[in-house]
Order: structure tokens, then C-alpha cells, then sequence
């Protein structure tokens, strides 16, 4: 029984917005593949206009991140990120 | 996995240690009220829900339910404990230490986890919960459901796509955005019937000729070129036409409009704050007390509201949202203060216009002194106060003063030469079209946020879709899984077609639909008994569990029958032997009579039957009787009350040989009729007995013999039954030698009807049409004629 072993205390949370700190493996084991597919087939028309934000948000339906609960300062995060794409995409259109 | 053993020290019933072995098969245990049945269910779901046991979620249990699921007379120094061993050498523990510190390991590490995936609410069910999804509310059914569908995980996707699409536009300031966009389209508007820029270039145009010989192409530089065109015309002008000019911009100002302005959103400010005042302050002193409480260490404390633990990440939530809806209150403030600000800016530059000697001398005039006496009224009061406001008086003098100068102004505006008008006309043409390129870059701003918000809500109806979608599929697999369960416990019952559906008028709603003699009910409330409430629980749990995808996990059923009589539970073992003998099932009981069916009818090569003495102490814990039989019962009284001990001798021996009499199919005549039935253990003895010599045979060698043994000890159990069974009902006069001895005798009667090489009875297998009935190894048999 030495291995294996978590405490209560910390480490338990995935305390990290980013793919990498969810891990590859992470989340949709309740639903398949199909959030991220889902997803992705919802966003086309987000995806001819604006790759990165589509690219950030089917990566998030991909690792788990959406299926799990989130917390307003997480999403605070989350949409921060997706709104900083429009510099790259305003950079882009001038 | 399958469960090898349980064993628990100081966990709740349990003291130093309590093992239940079951051998990878499933297990019956049966124990009195009390006895601590539940303290294994209980160690289960702590191990699965990560230190949690949801009945033990009160006040008292400790901020790791430390409180709960301690024994409360553990040593100080020593930690409660759970190990489960599964098949093929695997465990998982946990451990508890007195200070309620936990934690849980696993071997091999990835156990714990796979574990911890399992879905409590298919995993165990519990006597007060059976009927717990039949009573639920629509919405509270579809929340529960929910779960055990396997699609909380989309639920919670689409929560935060939703979560996130708000977040999006209030980060991205876009009602504010698109606020100002109205405003400046609005005010351009007045001036520009079309803003495209096609159109606007066309009205520059028509403008041009009066101040440029050639007006250059494009807007930009059109614009500019007018605007300092019809600077210069402004500057050249006759005094009265610029002093028009300057009261057209005074008016233009339009402090009326602005202070208007500043009314409402005070008032708005007002409401906000007063609604929200009370209620925030106690919310947050109750966060403060929790915070305190919360001290550096733990993630759970008990709620200060209701005390109940609960997670601290849960209550940072909490009090996250208690701030953004502070944070609306701030927002009404904020605006208030910018609406305060944009009218004291307004006005100052009214005020600074009417220092201008072209409107300084108007106001000179005869027929402006009463404009004059407001102007001088407003030039009073100091505009730099806007951050905190002005006093009543103050307001006052606004609300007096501005609409008599906007009229005079107006008034003035109309008296002007048809040149100056024109002039001014076209300088508003130049100053709307001067706007456009503000509106082009908001209107771009607010449109790729919006793509985005947009692009969230689409996906967050797509995975509502989804859920809905998949929601029906399995609803209509359980659907068809309870009916067929139901039809098992409740054959030719009037009530059919039970099913699971999704109400025409309502969303993220479940509920249960059934015929009732032929009639179509929404609601199983409306026409089922409670025992046939449970019943439904119980198909609905049992047909959940089905959906498992992995059949090779425990089902735990504890206490589950309290509400079913004797006919329906003998109906959940035929479910129990079809169509659940692929899992492994925990099933806990404190009914004796049951018990004695279970152990008569389940084969032993799947079945183990394990029984609790009756509870002593919290320093002696769980105890396990010797025996599978439950004269421990009996035993636990005779110190105390053998007269009791007596009658629970007697007690257990009438449902015993009651149900052995109808298995073996020896007839025993109701006494009164069937439904008061008078027969007791010395009826179906005397049968018994009087059959067993033309039945009743041992394997001997390659034939078999009467079995003499039973017989003669099934008549010693008659006789003592007979007299110290009456007399301990009758007189209370039995003495605890003769209990002791009672018990014994009736012990070992009843274990002639179980063989002692397979361990199964007599009745279990062959059939009275055929012969015979026998045990698994043939070894015991029951002859018919």
C-alpha cells in the first residue's frame, strides 16, 4: 500500500486552465469523444473568423476542461484568453 | 473488481477490527437493528466519494465528518481505518486519523481512482432511498438522473459554455459597447438619414460647394476639409451669427437632457443598493465567520448557515457570486457617478460659453434677465463635486435654472438669420459624419465579441441537444429495463408499461409515466402504494445499474425490503438469482424471515450468508456470529430476559419451518384460513416428522438411507418447543440453562435440512413434479411418492 497514496489536502484539483496541467487523458470519459465533436461542429462559422478562439475552445471541450465545474474566476480566466484573440485577429484584418 | 474482504477498525460500528470475508461472491448479511449492517455500505461509499457519506453530512459530523465516522470510543491515539482487498490481490484503504485527517491509498495507484469514478448513486441502495427518485420532483429527478445517465459531465459542459458566453461579453464590455454605439449611431443619425459611407460622402458633398471649390475624394479627407472650411466661415462671421452659433452649441450641450440623466441613475442606485444591503451584509458576515473558521487547514468546515461541511472551494464559490451581484449594485453606482460627471462636464461648458462676449451681451439684454439671473444661479454652485454629489438645495437650482436657460436658448436659436441656420445645419452634417469612424471601430468591436458570445451559446443549445437526445435513448433502455424488473416482482399486477419519459411541457425534466388498470397516470404518486413506490425505486436503481458498462462491480443493497411483504420479496430473489447473478451484490438485512428465504433459495457457490450478533458496545463493535443462522438473536437475551429468548427461539423456528414445510411441500392445514394464519413450529415439526421416514434420505455409499439423526432431533426440538417454548410464552418462568439448551436443540434441527458437504439445503435443486427434491451434491434428499 505505499503507492498510490493522496492526501486530502492538495494536489486533487486541477488548478490550471491549460490543456497541460489537465493532462492529454483527461475528462470525457462520461461522454466519449463527442463534447469535442459536438463542439467543433457547433463553431464552424466561429472558425472561418476567428481560428484561435475555435482552436482554444474545441481544446477545451477535448481535455475535459468544460466538463468539470468552473468556477466564475476560472471563467473570468477562460474568456480573457479567448478576448485576447481578438488582437491577433484585429492585427490580422488591419 | 469483486470484493474479497472488508475489514474496517474503529470505523463507525466497528472496534478494533471487523472482517467481512465474502470470497469474491456475492454476500447476505443479516444483523438486528443496530447491529452495524450499515457501517460496511458506509465504508464503501467513504472510500468512493473521497471521504464523504452523505447521511452523515450534519452538523455534528466534523469538518471531514471526522465526528461520524470515527467510533466514538477509539482510542485517542488511533486512526479509523478501511481496507477493501478485491480478487486478483488489489486493496484500497483508508485512513482516518484522530484529528480527522484522511488519506486513501491504493495498490496498484490507478485503483483508487478507477474507484472513485464509480457512480455512488448506482453503487449503493439504501432502505430510506428507494423510493427516493419516485417522490422526486420533475426537475429534482432529472437532476438525479442526470448523474447516473452518465451525462453531468455534459450538463456541467453546457452550464459553462453558458458561464462563459456572459463572461465573454461582460469582459469584452459589450453591452456597454453596444450602448455606445446606439448613442453615437442615433446622434449621427439626426443629422445623416444613411451612415453608410457611400451615402454620407454624398451628403458631404451636397455641403461642399459652399465652403471648397474642390472637395477631395474619400471620407476621411473630405470631412476634414469641411470641418475647416466651416471653422474659418465661423470665425469670419457677423457677432450675431456667431453668438447663434454659440447658443446652438449651449443648447446642443443639452444639460437638461443629462441631468435627467443623473436623476435616474441615482435612483437606480438607490434600489440597487437598499435591495442588496441587508441581505449582503449577512451573507458576508456569514462568510467571514466561515473564513474564520477555516482557519489554514482542511478543505471542508461546516457551513455557518446551516452546518452542514461543506468544501471550501464550494464556499469560495458561493462568495464569489455574492460579489458579482455586489458587483451590479457598483455598476449602478459607477454609472450614476459617470451620468453626474458627463453633466457637470455639460454644464461647465455652458457656463464657460456664456462668458463669451458675443452670449455675454445677449444675456445683457432686456428680455434675457431672467435667463441671466438662472445663469449667474448656476455659475453658484461648485461642479467639481461631482464624485460625491450635490446637496438638495443644489439640485434644486439645476432642476429651476436649466430649463429656463434651454428655453430662452431656444427660443434664441429660432430667431436666427436663415445664413447662420444653414451654417449650422452643415457643421453638424461635418461633426455627425466625423463620428463615423468611432462608429465603424465599435461596430466591429462589438460584432467579433459577439461572434464569440454567439459562437458559445450555439454550442451550449448543441450539447443541450445532445443531452436531451441521449437523454431519451437511455431513458427509454432503463425504460425498458424497470419493466421488465417490475413485471418479475409484480406479475398480473393491474399497474403496467412503467416508464421513464421526458414531460411534453417541460424542460430538463424527468418523470415517471405507468398504466393503472389499463388508464395512462403521469404520476406514480398518484396511484402506488408505498410499498409499491419502493418496489418502483428498487426496479429503477436495479435497472440503472444495469447500464453499468462494466458488469464486474459491487451492487450494495441495504436494507431494501422493509416495505414489501412476504410474496414480493421472494419475487426480488428470483431477480436476484436472474438478473443479477453475473455481479457481485452486498445485500445487508435486519429481516430474519427473509434472511432464512435468501439462504434457502441462493446457491451457495455464488452466496455467502454472514450473520451480526446483536450490538453490545461501542468498545466491542461489530461482532459476527459463529453461525449463519440467526439464534444469536436469542443468545443476546438470555442473560437478561430468557423468557425473551424464548419466544425469539420459538419465533425463529415458526418462519423457519414455515417456509421449510413449503419448500419441501408439506402440507400443514391453515388453521383459521390463510390470512390469519395460527400455525406455528410445532405444526410444521409434527409434518415434518411424520413424512421424514418415507422422505427424508442420506447418501449412503451408492444408495440412500433414512436419515435417522433428523428425525430424532427434530423430535427432541418438538418436545422442548412444546414445553419450554410454551412455558416461556406462557408463564415466563424458563430459566437460562433451558434457553440454552432450547437454542441448541433447535440449531442443530434446522441444520438437517442444509448439507453439510455443498452446504446448500435439501430443496435446492430437482423438482417435486420430479421425484425429488435434493442439494447441489445430492447428498441430502426429499423423496416423493
Amino acid at each position: 500500500m505505499a503507492c498510490g497514496t493522496k492526501e486530502m489536502e492538495g494536489g486533487l484539483k486541477r488548478d490550471d486552465m491549460g490543456a497541460e496541467a489537465m493532462g492529454t487523458s483527461g475528462g470525457n470519459t462520461a461522454t466519449g469523444e463527442s463534447l469535442g465533436k459536438i463542439v467543433r461542429s457547433a463553431m464552424e462559422d466561429l472558425a472561418q473568423q476567428n481560428r484561435e478562439a475555435y482552436d482554444i475552445l474545441v481544446s477545451l471541450a477535448e481535455d475535459g476542461t468544460l466538463e468539470e465545474h468552473r468556477t466564475s474566476g476560472e471563467l473570468d480566466h477562460l474568456a480573457r484568453r479567448l478576448l485576447d484573440t481578438l488582437q491577433s485577429e484585429g492585427a490580422h484584418a488591419d | 473488481m469483486r470484493i474479497e474482504t472488508i475489514s474496517l477498525s474503529w470505523f463507525r460500528g466497528a472496534a478494533h477490527e471487523a472482517v467481512l470475508p465474502t470470497g469474491s461472491k456475492s454476500v447476505v448479511v443479516y444483523g438486528a437493528n443496530g447491529s452495524g449492517k450499515s457501517t460496511f455500505a458506509d465504508a464503501i461509499e467513504y472510500l468512493v466519494q473521497n471521504g464523504r457519506i452523505e447521511h452523515l453530512r450534519h452538523e455534528y459530523s466534523g469538518s471531514r465528518q471526522e465526528k461520524g465516522v470515527r467510533n466514538t470510543h477509539a482510542p485517542p491515539d488511533e486512526p479509523a481505518s478501511i481496507t477493501v482487498q478485491s480478487d486478483q490481490g488489489r486493496s484500497i484503504q483508508a485512513e482516518i486519523a484522530p484529528d480527522g485527517r484522511l488519506s486513501l491509498a491504493s495498490d496498484p495507484p490507478e485503483l483508487l481512482g478507477a474507484v472513485q469514478a464509480w457512480d455512488i448513486k448506482r453503487l449503493i441502495l439504501r432502505q430510506d432511498e428507494v423510493a427516493d427518485f419516485v417522490h422526486a420532483e420533475k426537475g429534482k429527478k432529472y437532476s438525479v438522473l442526470l448523474p447516473l445517465l452518465g451525462l453531468d459531465a455534459l450538463e456541467r459542459a453546457a452550464e459553462n459554455l453558458r458561464g462563459l458566453a456572459q463572461q465573454v461579453a461582460n469582459v469584452g464590455k459589450l453591452s456597454r459597447k453596444e450602448q455606445e454605439l446606439e448613442d453615437l449611431s442615433k446622434a449621427a443619425k439626426d443629422h445623416l438619414p444613411d451612415l453608410s459611407e457611400e451615402k454620407v460622402i454624398e451628403s458631404l458633398n451636397r455641403v461642399a460647394p459652399t465652403y471648397i471649390e474642390q472637395p477631395p475624394k474619400g471620407l476621411a479627407a473630405l470631412t476634414r476639409s469641411l470641418a475647416s472650411a466651416i471653422d474659418r466661415s465661423i470665425k469670419s462671421a457677423e457677432p450675431e451669427s456667431k453668438r447663434h452659433l454659440l447658443l446652438t452649441q449651449i443648447h446642443a450641450e443639452g444639460p437638461a437632457a443629462k441631468l435627467q440623466a443623473v436623476t435616474e441613475a441615482e435612483a437606480a442606485t438607490k434600489e440597487q443598493v437598499d435591495t442588496l444591503l441587508d441581505r449582503r451584509i449577512g451573507v458576508l458576515q456569514a462568510a467571514e465567520a466561515f473564513v474564520d473558521a477555516v482557519g489554514s487547514d482542511g478543505d471542508e468546515v461546516d457551513c455557518p448557515a446551516c452546518g452542514r461541511p461543506v468544501r471550501t472551494a464550494e464556499f469560495a464559490q458561493h462568495v464569489h457570486d455574492e460579489l458579482s451581484a455586489l458587483e451590479d449594485a457598483r455598476s449602478a453606482r459607477t454609472a450614476a457617478r459617470k451620468a453626474r460627471q458627463a453633466f457637470a462636464t455639460s454644464l461647465g461648458e455652458v457656463l464657460r460659453k456664456t462668458k463669451n462676449a458675443e452670449v455675454s451681451d445677449w444675456l445683457d439684454q432686456p428680455g434675457q434677465r431672467e435667463c441671466k439671473g438662472a445663469v449667474t444661479g448656476l455659475g453658484g454652485v461648485d461642479l467639481d463635486r461631482w464624485e460625491e454629489g450635490w446637496s438638495a438645495e443644489e439640485y434644486h437650482a439645476f432642476a429651476s435654472c436649466i430649463p429656463l436657460v434651454a428655453c430662452h436658448v431656444q427660443t434664441a436659436i429660432k430667431a436666427a438669420p436663415p445664413s447662420t441656420q444653414q451654417l449650422i445645419a452643415d457643421q453638424e452634417i461635418v461633426s455627425a459624419a466625423a463620428s463615423i469612424p468611432q462608429i465603424r471601430v465599435l461596430e466591429l468591436e462589438t460584432a467579433r465579441v459577439r461572434k464569440i458570445v454567439e459562437a458559445l451559446a450555439v454550442a451550449e443549445s448543441a450539447v443541450r441537444n445532445a443531452i436531451k437526445t441521449r437523454t431519451r435513448v437511455i431513458i427509454q433502455r432503463i425504460s425498458r429495463d424497470a419493466q421488465r424488473l417490475w413485471s418479475k416482482l409484480h406479475p398480473d399486477e393491474p399497474i403496467e408499461d412503467i416508464r421513464l419519459q421526458i414531460p411534453g411541457d417541460a424542460d430538463r425534466a424527468i418523470d415517471i409515466g405507468l398504466k393503472f388498470f389499463g388508464v395512462d397516470q403521469p404520476s406514480p404518486r398518484l396511484t402506488l402504494s408505498e410499498g409499491h413506490r419502493n418496489s418502483l425505486g428498487l426496479c429503477i436503481f436495479l435497472a440503472l445499474a444495469g447500464l453499468e458498462p462494466e458488469e464486474d462491480r459491487p451492487i450494495i443493497l441495504d436494507d431494501i425490503v422493509s416495505s414489501l411483504d412476504r410474496e414480493h420479496r421472494g419475487m426480488l430473489i428470483d431477480v436476484l438469482l436472474q438478473d443479477l447473478n453475473s455481479r457481485q451484490v452486498l445485500l445487508f438485512t435486519h429481516d430474519r424471515e427473509w434472511f432464512a428465504e435468501l439462504r434457502a433459495r441462493l446457491p451457495s457457490r455464488a452466496w455467502n450468508f454472514r450473520t451480526l450478533r446483536p450490538w453490545e458496545s461501542p468498545d466491542v463493535g461489530l461482532q459476527w456470529s459463529d453461525s449463519a443462522n440467526t439464534f444469536d438473536d436469542a443468545r443476546a437475551l438470555i442473560a437478561v430476559r430468557p423468557e425473551a429468548a424464548g419466544n425469539c427461539v420459538r419465533a425463529i423456528m415458526d418462519g423457519r419451518l414455515s417456509m421449510a414445510a413449503e419448500k419441501l411441500k408439506v402440507f400443514v392445514p391453515h388453521l383459521r384460513g390463510d390470512r390469519n394464519d395460527q400455525r406455528t413450529c410445532v405444526h410444521f415439526l409434527e409434518r415434518i416428522i411424520s413424512e421424514a421416514p418415507r422422505r427424508f434420505r442420506k447418501r449412503d455409499g451408492e444408495s440412500w438411507t433414512e436419515h435417522l439423526e433428523a428425525t430424532m432431533d427434530w423430535k427432541e426440538a418438538h418436545d422442548l418447543l412444546i414445553s419450554w417454548g410454551n412455558r416461556s410464552s406462557h408463564t415466563g418462568s424458563l430459566v437460562r440453562s433451558e434457553v440454552g439448551r432450547l437454542i441448541q436443540t433447535c440449531e442443530k434441527a434446522l441444520s438437517h435440512f442444509r448439507c453439510s458437504t455443498c452446504g446448500d439445503p435439501v430443496w435446492i435443486a430437482g423438482q417435486p413434479t420430479r421425484e425429488r427434491l435434493e442439494c447441489n451434491c445430492r447428498e441430502l434428499r426429499w423423496m416423493y411418492d
